[in-house]
Parts: C-alpha cells; sequence; structure tokens
C-alpha cells in the first residue's frame, strides 16, 4: 500500500512540474518586435541596405580571396546586421524588413545598387 | 550515528523508487532549464539557430499546413532534401512539441525531456556496471548536464541533445551481451532515435562506446562460447534494429553525403591544459564547455583503483586520447579520421562526452566503494555523508554552468508567421534565414557543413517561380503549390522545358512529360497542348527509409514481447523490415544522378589535354604523383579595385588518394599574407576526382588585391584532411622551392 501511495505522490510531482514548464514556455514575453513596417518605410530599408551592396562585395572579396561562396556569405552577413539594424533603428519587426529586401528584389524598387539575384551553391570552407 | 544517517537513507530511499527518482530528476532537468524556460519565445542570436529552427519549422509547415511528410524542404539553398539534411532533428517524436507550441518554443522543452532521459539513462546504465542506487543518482547529472548540454543549448545546437540517449544505447548493448533480447531493442531504439534527431556526431560516437561494450563483453565470456555467441548475436540484433530505426534517415543522409561530401580540413589539436579547462572549469563560478565537475574526482579516482574499474578506467583514456585530437602523438582521432564516417567530423574535443559518461559511471562505482570501506573500516559515516554533500554540490556546479550559458545567450525576436502569399525563393540571407519560411520564401542563400547540391543558375527577382524555357511556345501558370507537390497548368503550342526555379533531384517526379535537370534547377520536357503537370516529390530512399523504420519499429514491439525465441529468429526478425528497401527499388523509379559535371564556371572543361595558351610553364613534381604543369597570374582592372585571376594547372601521373588540399600563400612586400587554401579544384572537385595524364585546370578568379603591392604567390600541396603535412616537393622544375611551397609567380600591382 505505502509503495503505491508514494509512486503516486511521485507521478503527481513529476505531471506538476512538467505543468510549470510548459505554463512557463507558454506564457513566456516575446520580446517588442515593434510595429509593422509601412510601405514607405519598406522602400526606404530596401533602398538603404541594398544601396551598400557594391562596397560590402569588395570588402568580402578582399576578406576571403577567391572563395566566391565565402564572399557571398560574408556580403549577407553584413546585409543581416543592416537589416538588424534596420529593425532596430525604426521599431519594427526584423521579419518585416526581412520582407521588404524580397519584395524591392522582385519587383525591381529603385535603389543606388546593384543587388545581385543570385548566390554562388554553398561551398563551405575547410575549417570554420 | 544514526543522525548521520539518516538523510542519506532518504535519498537513497528516492534513488531506490523508480518514480521517486524520476520526479526528482524531472525537477532537476526543469530547474537546470529554467532561464531558458523562461526566455522561450525568443530565438537565440547565434547563426546556426538560424538554420537549425528553419530545418524544424519548414518540417512543421508541411505537416500543419499542408498535411503532408516534410520530404522537401523548399525554404533553403533552393529546396533540399529534407530527410537527406544531415543535421534537421524533425523525424523524431519530438517534432510534436514543435507543432504544439512552435519550433521557438518547443526547444527547451526538447531539452527538459531529453534531459530526464539522460539523467535516467546514466542512472541505470552506471547501475548495470555495479553502482549502487544512491552513488548511481549522485552522479548521473555528472553525464546528463554536463557542459555539453548547457553549451549546446546556447547556441541552439538542439540536435546534440540526441547524445543524452548515449547511455540507454550503451545500456542497451551490455544488457544484450548478457544474453537479453529486450537490452538489443533498447540500444537499436536509443540509436535510431538520435540518428532520426539529428544526430550527426551522437550515433557515430556511440558505435565506438558500443564496440567497448563488445570488446567487454568478448573478454568477460571468452570462455563461454555458446553465450559469447549469443551475445554477438543479440549484438547483431541491436545493429540491424538500430540501422533500421535510422533508415529514414540513414539512406537518404547517405545517398545526399556521397553526392555531396563534407570536406573538413581543421587538424584540431587539444592539449590535456585545455581538456583540464573543458571538463573542471578554471575558476569559481566553475564553466567549461564540457563541465563535469572537479568535486566528485576523488570518487571516480577511488573506483578507477579498484580492479574491476580497469575497464572503466580504459575506456575513459580511450575517450579522451580521442578528444586530444592530432596534439596526441601517434593520433588515434587522426586514425579514426581515416575511416567513414569519422572522415566528415571534425571537432575532436567532442569525444568528451563519452568520456563524461563513463566518468559519471565511475563516480557512481566511487560512492559505492566509499560507503564499502566506511562500512569494512568502521570509519565514521559522516565521511559518506560529506562525499554525498560534495556530490550534490558538483550536481549544483552543473546546474549553475547551465544557468551561466543560459543567461549569457543574447537573444533575438522570434520570427513571425505573416499573412499567406504565393511561395517564392528570395536571394535570402542564411544569417537571418529562420526568418524565411514566416513570410513564405526561400533562403538561396544558405550554408551547411556539406557542399550542397544547389543550382547557381536560381533567382531571387523572378516575377513567376514556373516558367518555359523557350517564352514563345506558350504559357504556364502555377495552380497548387506545397512543399512537395507542385501542379501547373500549361499551355503549349510545342513541345518545351518547364522550369521550376528550385533545386532538382531524383526524386521528383511529373504526371506528364519528363522530369529534368536544367544546369540543376527543377525542369520538365513538356509536349505540346493544354494540359496539368502534376510534380510530386517521392525520393526512393526517403519511401524505402520510411517503410523500413516502420517495419522496424513493429520488429521492436515483437521483439520486446517474445523474449524467448531463438537467436537466429530474432536476428531474422530484426533484419526482416529491410524488404523495405527491395520494394522500394523494385516499385520508386529514379534516374541515376549525372556525373559530377567536371566543368568551370564558364562551361570550359576542367579536364584538358594541355595547359592552356598564356600559361608559364613550371614542371614541378611532387610526392603521390602530383606535378604543376604551369601557372598563370593576371592582374584585372576592375571598378572597385584591383583583382587577380589566377590559375595552377596540375597533372596525376596516378590517382589521387584521398584528402589532399592546395596551399596558396600570396604574400605582399607590407602587409599579411592572404591564403586561398583550397580542395576542391576550381571549387569543383578534390583530386582525386580527376583523371590521371590529363591538364587539371585549378582557376581562381576574382582574387582582391592591393594597389601598389607585390605579391610572391607560393603554391602547393598538403594533407589537408589527414593530418597537415605538406607534400615534399622531389622536382622543382623552373621555380625555387620554400618549405616544400613553389614560388610560382611574383607579381607587382600597378
Amino acid at each position: 500500500m505505502m509503495p503505491a501511495v508514494h509512486a503516486l505522490k511521485s507521478k503527481i510531482t513529476i505531471a506538476v512540474v512538467m505543468i510549470i514548464a510548459v505554463v512557463r514556455v507558454a506564457t513566456a514575453k516575446p520580446p517588442d518586435a515593434g510595429k509593422p513596417i509601412k510601405p514607405e518605410l519598406a522602400r526606404q530599408a530596401y533602398r538603404e541596405i541594398t544601396s551598400r551592396e557594391r562596397s560590402m562585395r569588395r570588402d568580402a572579396a578582399v576578406k576571403f580571396p577567391g572563395d566566391l561562396w565565402s564572399q557571398d556569405d560574408d556580403l549577407h552577413e553584413r546585409e543581416s546586421e543592416a537589416v538588424r539594424a534596420f529593425a532596430t533603428g525604426h521599431e519594427v519587426p526584423i521579419s518585416d524588413v526581412v520582407r521588404a529586401i524580397d519584395d524591392g528584389m522582385h519587383e525591381h524598387w529603385p535603389t543606388a545598387g546593384t543587388p545581385q539575384a543570385t548566390v554562388p551553391p554553398c561551398r563551405p570552407r575547410l575549417s570554420y | 550515528m544514526i543522525r548521520w544517517r539518516t538523510p542519506i537513507a532518504r535519498v537513497r530511499s528516492i534513488a531506490s523508487s523508480t518514480w521517486a527518482r524520476l520526479a526528482a530528476f524531472t525537477t532537476f532537468a526543469v530547474v537546470s532549464k529554467w532561464f531558458w524556460l523562461s526566455s522561450a519565445s525568443s530565438l537565440v542570436d547565434y547563426r546556426d539557430a538560424q538554420y537549425n529552427s528553419l530545418f524544424e519549422d519548414a518540417a512543421r509547415i508541411s505537416v500543419l499546413k499542408f498535411h503532408e511528410l516534410p520530404l522537401w524542404n523548399p525554404f533553403y539553398c533552393g529546396g533540399v532534401y529534407a530527410l537527406g539534411t544531415p543535421s534537421a532533428r524533425f523525424s523524431s517524436p519530438t517534432l510534436l512539441l514543435s507543432i504544439i507550441f512552435g519550433t521557438v518554443r518547443a526547444s527547451p522543452l526538447v531539452a527538459v525531456l531529453l534531459c530526464v532521459l539522460g539523467l535516467e539513462g546514466t542512472y541505470r546504465y552506471a547501475r548495470s556496471h555495479g553502482a549502487g542506487t544512491l552513488g548511481a543518482m549522485l552522479a548521473a547529472p555528472v553525464f546528463a548536464l554536463c557542459g555539453f548540454f548547457a553549451r549546446s543549448g546556447s547556441f541552439e545546437w538542439i540536435n546534440f541533445f540526441g547524445f543524452e540517449l548515449l547511455p540507454w544505447a550503451a545500456l542497451g548493448l551490455r544488457r544484450a551481451f548478457k544474453g537479453e533480447v529486450r537490452g538489443a531493442v533498447i540500444a537499436g531504439g536509443a540509436v535510431g532515435w538520435m540518428t532520426c534527431f539529428g544526430g550527426t556526431y551522437a550515433a557515430p560516437y556511440t558505435l565506438l562506446v558500443g564496440t567497448w561494450e563488445l570488446l567487454g563483453a568478448v573478454f568477460r565470456l571468452r570462455k563461454e562460447r555458446s553465450r559469447l555467441g549469443k551475445a554477438i548475436m543479440l549484438g547483431a540484433v541491436a545493429a540491424l534494429l538500430g540501422a533500421g530505426i535510422a533508415a529514414v534517415r540513414l539512406w537518404p543522409i547517405t545517398e545526399t553525403l556521397a553526392a555531396s561530401p563534407r570536406v573538413l580540413g581543421a587538424i584540431d589539436a587539444v592539449g590535456p591544459i585545455t581538456i583540464a579547462k573543458m571538463l573542471f572549469g578554471s575558476g569559481i563560478p566553475f564553466r567549461g564547455d564540457f563541465l563535469v565537475g572537479v568535486l566528485v574526482l576523488p570518487l571516480a579516482v577511488l573506483a578507477a583503483l579498484e580492479r574491476r574499474g580497469v575497464w572503466l578506467l580504459g575506456t575513459a583514456c580511450f575517450f579522451l586520447w580521442l578528444a586530444s585530437g592530432y596534439a596526441a602523438q601517434p593520433s588515434g582521432y587522426a586514425l579514426l579520421r581515416t575511416i567513414p564516417p569519422y572522415t566528415m567530423l571534425r571537432s575532436p574535443e567532442r569525444f568528451l562526452v563519452p568520456f563524461a559518461l563513463v566518468y559519471a559511471v565511475l563516480a557512481a562505482r566511487g560512492f559505492g566503494r566509499l560507503e564499502a570501506i566506511v562500512r569494512r573500516r568502521r570509519w565514521k559515516p559522516w565521511l559518506v555523508l560529506a562525499a554525498l554533500v560534495l556530490a550534490c554540490v558538483d550536481d549544483g556546479v552543473l546546474a549553475d554552468n547551465d544557468w551561466g550559458w543560459q543567461r549569457g545567450r543574447s537573444l533575438m525576436e522570434a520570427p513571425s508567421h505573416a499573412e499567406p502569399r504565393e511561395f517564392a525563393n528570395a536571394r535570402g540571407d542564411r544569417w537571418l534565414a529562420a526568418y524565411y519560411p514566416g513570410v513564405n520564401r526561400g533562403s538561396l542563400s544558405c550554408f551547411d557543413d556539406y557542399q550542397v547540391p544547389q543550382s547557381p543558375s536560381l533567382r531571387g527577382d523572378l516575377a513567376h517561380e514556373e516558367f518555359l524555357a523557350d517564352k514563345t511556345a506558350g504559357t504556364v501558370e502555377r495552380r497548387t503549390w506545397s512543399p512537395g507537390s507542385i501542379t501547373v497548368h500549361a499551355d503549349l503550342t510545342k513541345p518545351a522545358r518547364l522550369i521550376v526555379n528550385q533545386n532538382w533531384h531524383p526524386g521528383w517526379h511529373a504526371s506528364v512529360g519528363t522530369v529534368a535537370s536544367d544546369d540543376e534547377r527543377l525542369a520538365v520536357d513538356l509536349p505540346a497542348g493544354s494540359q496539368d503537370v502534376v510534380l510530386r516529390f517521392l525520393p526512393r530512399s526517403g519511401v524505402g527509409g520510411l517503410i523500413v523504420s516502420l517495419l522496424s519499429l513493429v520488429a521492436c514491439i515483437a521483439l520486446w514481447r517474445m523474449t524467448r525465441l531463438k537467436p537466429i529468429i530474432q536476428l531474422a526478425i530484426a533484419g526482416a523490415p529491410f524488404i523495405g528497401v527491395a520494394i522500394a527499388l523494385l516499385f520508386v523509379h529514379e534516374p541515376a544522378r549525372a556525373a559530377h559535371r567536371l566543368t568551370l564556371p564558364n562551361g570550359d572543361p576542367i579536364v584538358q589535354a594541355d595547359p592552356q595558351p598564356g600559361t608559364t610553364h613550371i614542371g614541378a613534381e611532387l610526392e603521390d604523383g602530383i606535378s604543376l604543369d604551369a601557372a598563370r597570374a593576371v592582374v584585372q582592372r576592375a571598378p572597385d579595385g584591383p583583382m587577380l585571376d589566377f590559375e595552377l594547372d596540375w597533372r596525376l601521373s596516378r590517382p589521387a588518394p584521398p584528402g589532399l588540399g592546395i596551399f596558396v600563400h600570396f604574400e605582399p612586400d607590407k602587409g599579411d599574407t592572404v591564403n586561398v587554401d583550397h580542395v576542391a579544384l576550381a571549387t569543383v572537385a578534390p583530386f582525386e576526382a580527376f583523371p590521371t595524364g590529363m591538364t587539371l585546370r585549378d582557376v581562381l578568379p576574382g582574387i582582391a588585391v592591393e594597389s601598389g603591392k607585390t605579391y610572391k604567390i607560393y603554391v602547393g600541396v598538403w594533407r589537408a584532411r589527414r593530418g597537415g603535412q605538406r607534400l615534399k616537393v622531389t622536382t622543382p622544375g623552373t621555380v625555387t622551392v620554400d618549405e616544400n611551397r613553389l614560388l610560382v609567380a611574383t607579381v607587382h600591382v600597378p
């Protein structure tokens, strides 16, 4: 009888602890992502970020000479920083800025840069 | 005396009761992951978190939104074979948590679940090695909460939590070698699960732990031939069940990596001081990438000193030896890296994970030995209580280390799922890849550890993702789309090629016409007429693997229930699911993959009869039948500054051994040396892929150089994936040699 009672208590403990974990996960507050981006700001995001592409590519070419994938990947790292800085600076969600860059490329929005629409196939470096 | 014994007896009673112990383990797991649980709505700000979340999210979307199996992932690299993606974890029961809570929120719950499994597995494994209940429970966190898991969680390397199943695999094998078929089922189940959970490291490492268990069994049963025969038979049952359950991933991954290998060149060496810091930390608070805690070290040493602990000590030393990588001489790791699949693994320090398991078992046994000594010699029982307190403090140190990693994470907003719109490929950004499925876009920009089969012609700016190669042939319009199925309506006045802006894979089938690879893009050659074309992704390895996996699960149930069958019948039951391979080969037809195209980006063949005109003759010879016939270095004026187009023309007099790499050092007269080291000639394929007796053009265009500098360009070959030694230059030809480097050109940039 006693072991059965102990087992029941233990099972209840497990259930309670798991419920606490699940509730904690479900109620965890996301960081404030900001307000949805407006069309004009989306165009501005595209313009600002893609206009830097040429200099970013040159810097990437110096950093990873002869390695096309690494150069392109380095450009995207710089671009991601620009996207996040724009999202933070204008208090808009990152997803919206990501979408703005894509919309700009698909709809050929005006920009001072010449964004390339292709990427070299993924060829990771020997060590990273 | 009674006062000392009371707390010990209480903890022992918890350890002895399965449910009480599980309650303690669950509580400990939740407490140790608390900060992670509390920030479950945020994404870890780390690059690997992007693609690990994307893989899981892509599977979630396939199941939840399109009600189909996640076979094809269209959101990454222009489309990849989801089951063939080595580190994807979705083919595991934990996908259910991702479906219910969302990918990002589910991560800490998956970690808690696997942590509890790891704690209980370590407890049972320690018990199977003769540890007492109390020692086993106290030592379980030494493995299941070791620093490796804390660190993996903070980088969102969730698939590394598959290592928590390692003690179950080892325990299962141990029981199988003792003649229990249920042990084989446990081992097979654990290996199958960890492989389906993206266990690129966990599964191969488990194979090594299993080898130690096998050697131990052979040693123990060397004089009992019939028991040894049965043990080996059950070991084979475990192997078949493990491979069978994992088949849904093993077959596709093997196929993928055979076509697109993972090429690693790092020569990792980990010194003993570094290993000690990783395991024990180097200050207070204790922090370590593989922290196991120093406080239980006396207990582990106590166990290692007894005769029965020699085997465990040997195992621990073996994994320490491997973990030191190339620092050890001779290097076991270097030897291991010549054997598939270990050729594709890096970071030898990860062998400290199986070491942590053995260390936990030793600590558990040491506790029991201390108790026995105290009892036998009638020492003060507070010694045992002191050991218990120390072990508890060690467990607390591990939890604190976990908290430290969790609190140290940088977090960012989780991707949101925007309003539905038509899928299209975007140029994308792998550094923000997790955000693309939410906006129904694929990211062409991508990274994975292997050379992803990806078409260079994919575009991120197309008006339509499906189009005709010859626009005058008619019109096409998308009717339906899901990750694994696309319906297009075509009105054609003449036969034409339909191109889909995604990667080709032999698993794509069309209801009309013939599927083709158009510069590695998915394409269909269609007849004239008005028709709906349905493209479906149904890969043979995925279908066959799934059948084998499901049948293997049935075999597991059968073997678990029928424990008294003859070993040969048990073996037959474990092997029967592989009929799925034959079924898939018979009924799912796939074209053979075309041989790798050995061409330069401009379409010229890499393999040519002679060096190109305009190159400078060199005629140098190196070891292993490799010679450098000629080279060319031409400075080009680009709008953004000078660029160097560089070419090396190699020749093989006999087939090249695997694992070679080419190093190129640009040494300027002032400033830092620029290295252009590579394994694949012209970034296409390594030496061993090329024929002998021909010129092999290794073209490296667009190397950024600086005006006003003079560069000396040194070239050579080294064993990039085999220890790092340079190949000796046997004949210098027309150039000078410096430390087995050939000075092929001196270029002044105006």
